[in-house]
Parts: C-alpha cells; structure tokens; sequence
C-alpha cells in the first residue's frame, strides 16, 4: 500500500468517490520533530544590550576622543537618586528613588525633555554609576534609554561622569 | 401446522439470525478503528508552539543558579563572543572558575586591571587572532553578571576587558514583554 491513500471499497462496482489518506508518515513526521523541539527547546529566552566603554583610564576605546565637545546625554546612577543633564548644563536634573513606577516615569520624562533638547538627532549617552548601585539598575536605565530611542549608550568612568555632574 | 423447534430471538418477532446478517458475518470483529484526528491536531499544536519558542541562541551562555539575569525589554539577539560571568561569589571565563569576587575591590586592583581575568581575556584574544590572521579583532564580549552584582565590581570587569581590547560590551539579560516591564515602557 503507497502512502498516498486508498478509495474506500465501494458497493455494487461504482469508484467511491471518498478517499483516504494514510495519516501514519504524518504522525510519524510530527513525533519525531515534537521529540526533536521539546529535547532542544530554550524556555528563558536571553538577550544582550550593547554597549561602547569607556571605563577604563588607559583605554583606547573611541567614545572618550570627541567626548569633549559633543553634547552628550550624561547619567549617573547613585544610591538615593538619578543625576542627568546635557553636557555642560547646569545643573544637572536630580531624580530622588520613588517607589519603583513613580522613579521611572519621573526619569522617563526627564529624559525625554534632554533628548529633545540635543542637536543631534541620535545622542549618545553616558551612563555611569556609583560603586554600590547594581546590575540591575543600570539595565533598567539603559532599557528606557533604548526605549527613548537613546541606543548608542556608553558606560563610562564614574570619576569622570562625577566630575560632569556633581 | 408442523411443530417447529424456536431458534435463538431477540424479541418476539425478530430473529436473532436475521441481526446477525445485518451486522456482519456474524463474527465479532478484533479490529478496532482508533480516531487519530484529535492525536493529529494535538501534535500540530505542539510542533507550532515549539517552532515558535525555537532559539538557536540559547546555548552561548550557561544559565547558573547563582546567576539571576535582570530583565529587560529592548535587547538585541545574542551574538557568539567570549563570556565573562560575574555572580556575587565568583567571576568566571567560559564556564572556568576565574577568581573570587569578594577579593575584587579598587584598593586591592589600583590600576583597575584584574590579573587572573586579563590572563584568560589575552589567550582568548591571541587564540582568535591566530585563527583569523589578517582579520581586525571586533573585541566584543559578553558580561553575564548576577542583577545584584555591585557596580564596583563590574567596572574593574569592564576595564580589564578594556586592557585587553575588548571594547564592545554586551550586557547578558532576560528578555520579557513589554507587559512584564515595570518601567511603564
């Protein structure tokens, strides 16, 4: 018997008109990529956000070069507040920790008031932070920089970023 | 009238005989008809959802209970590049057991340049350029830190991968929807 299928026996020496397909390839086709999916299935689904550096004093990376005379978004992220302004304004917008959905809207909109206020159509950020900030702090502001459509983001020395600051 | 002797009935006027031409043979038969469409439907179902959730991504890094990546929701997809894993206890190079982070701290490392981490990074970078001669070394690598790691510690990551010309850095996090942002995104 082929694959394709069979008429169904019909009465009486008419051709059926029915027609059945042999479904067993199929079920055979859909267990083994079932088995196939399910054994090299990823349930976390990881990602990246990129970044240039320039934390590093002896670095060659390129972002510190022109850093001077661009206008740039600067961010620093402390303990009790978000530090941010165009460089060379002062002084710099100061967002105190709110609760959590308070905090990010305050720094959304503050943000958003910088980038519009920045020749360049796509500025860069410069993100630093203080030594007992964490991790993910600094993703949770780097995600609402992106989300503003800031995506060339840089982490930068937190000395210098204090010195353009505070 | 002859007397005749009654056969098997199934009631009064029906013969059993005549039911069991009706049926069949009068065997019973051994085979049986399985319906399968509903076992068909179910395996489309999951070979669909599989094909959806399928990422050929997931095995650059090694997900480990000590790391709890932070969420995030715009991410780019990940890209192969040495991982450098910074938990709160250790600090790691492509799943090997680099050094402790507890011994990271700026008075211990002035110059911002961890010895043991700077070791791994410029074999990696010399095995890479050995392979690829004539090709500009990119320097990307990819930071897969715990959410509570301290900034403290990951700037002296950072700037040892700086040292050793790894200068693009991509920052290892769990992608989430946009529903599950808690940045009013």
């Amino acid at each position: 018997m082929s694959g394709g299928g069979d008429p169904t026996p019909s009465k009486g020496g008419k051709k059926s008109v029915d027609f059945v397909v042999n479904l067993i390839p199929t079920i055979d086709l859909m267990s083994v990529l079932t088995s196939f999916l399910l054994i090299t299935a990823v349930w976390t689904q990881l990602a990246r956000i990129a970044t240039d550096q320039a934390i590093s004093q002896n670095t060659s990376a390129p972002p510190q070069q022109k850093q001077e005379k661009e206008k740039n978004v600067n961010i620093l992220l402390t303990v009790d507040e978000a530090v941010m302004n165009i460089t060379g304004d002062r002084p710099p917008k100061r967002i105190p920790r709110l609760p959590e959905d308070k905090y990010y809207k305050e720094v959304r909109s503050a943000l958003r008031g910088l980038k519009e206020r920045v020749p360049a159509e796509s500025p860069k950020v410069m993100l630093a932070a203080e030594d007992k900030v964490v991790y993910k702090s600094m993703i949770q502001m780097m995600d609402i920089c992106l989300d503003l459509g800031l995506s060339a983001i840089t982490v930068a020395n937190p000395n210098t970023m204090q010195g353009e600051l505070l | 009238m002859p007397i005749k002797k009654p056969g098997k009935a199934l009631g009064k006027s029906i013969k059993l005989k005549n039911v069991k031409l009706a049926m069949g043979h009068g065997k019973a038969s051994v085979t049986a008809d399985l319906n399968i469409t509903p076992m068909v439907d179910m395996l489309t179902m999951i070979v669909v959802f599989l094909l959806m959730t399928f990422s050929a991504t997931g095995e650059i890094l090694f997900a480990t209970k000590d790391i709890v990546l932070p969420p995030a929701f715009h991410t780019s997809e990940l890209e192969r590049a040495p991982v450098v894993a910074v938990s709160k206890a250790t600090i790691g190079f492509e799943g090997q057991f680099v050094m402790n982070a507890a011994d990271v701290t700026e008075g211990a490392y002035p110059d911002w340049k961890l010895t043991p981490l700077y070791t791994y990074l410029e074999a990696e970078r010399e095995a890479w350029e050995a392979a690829h001669a004539g090709e500009e070394f990119k320097g990307d690598v990819i930071i897969q830190s715990d959410s509570e790691v301290p900034f403290s510690v990951l700037k002296l990551v950072m700037s040892t991968c700086a040292k050793a010309k790894y200068i693009n850095t991509n920052f290892a996090i769990r992608q989430i929807g946009k529903s599950e942002a808690p940045l009013g995104l």
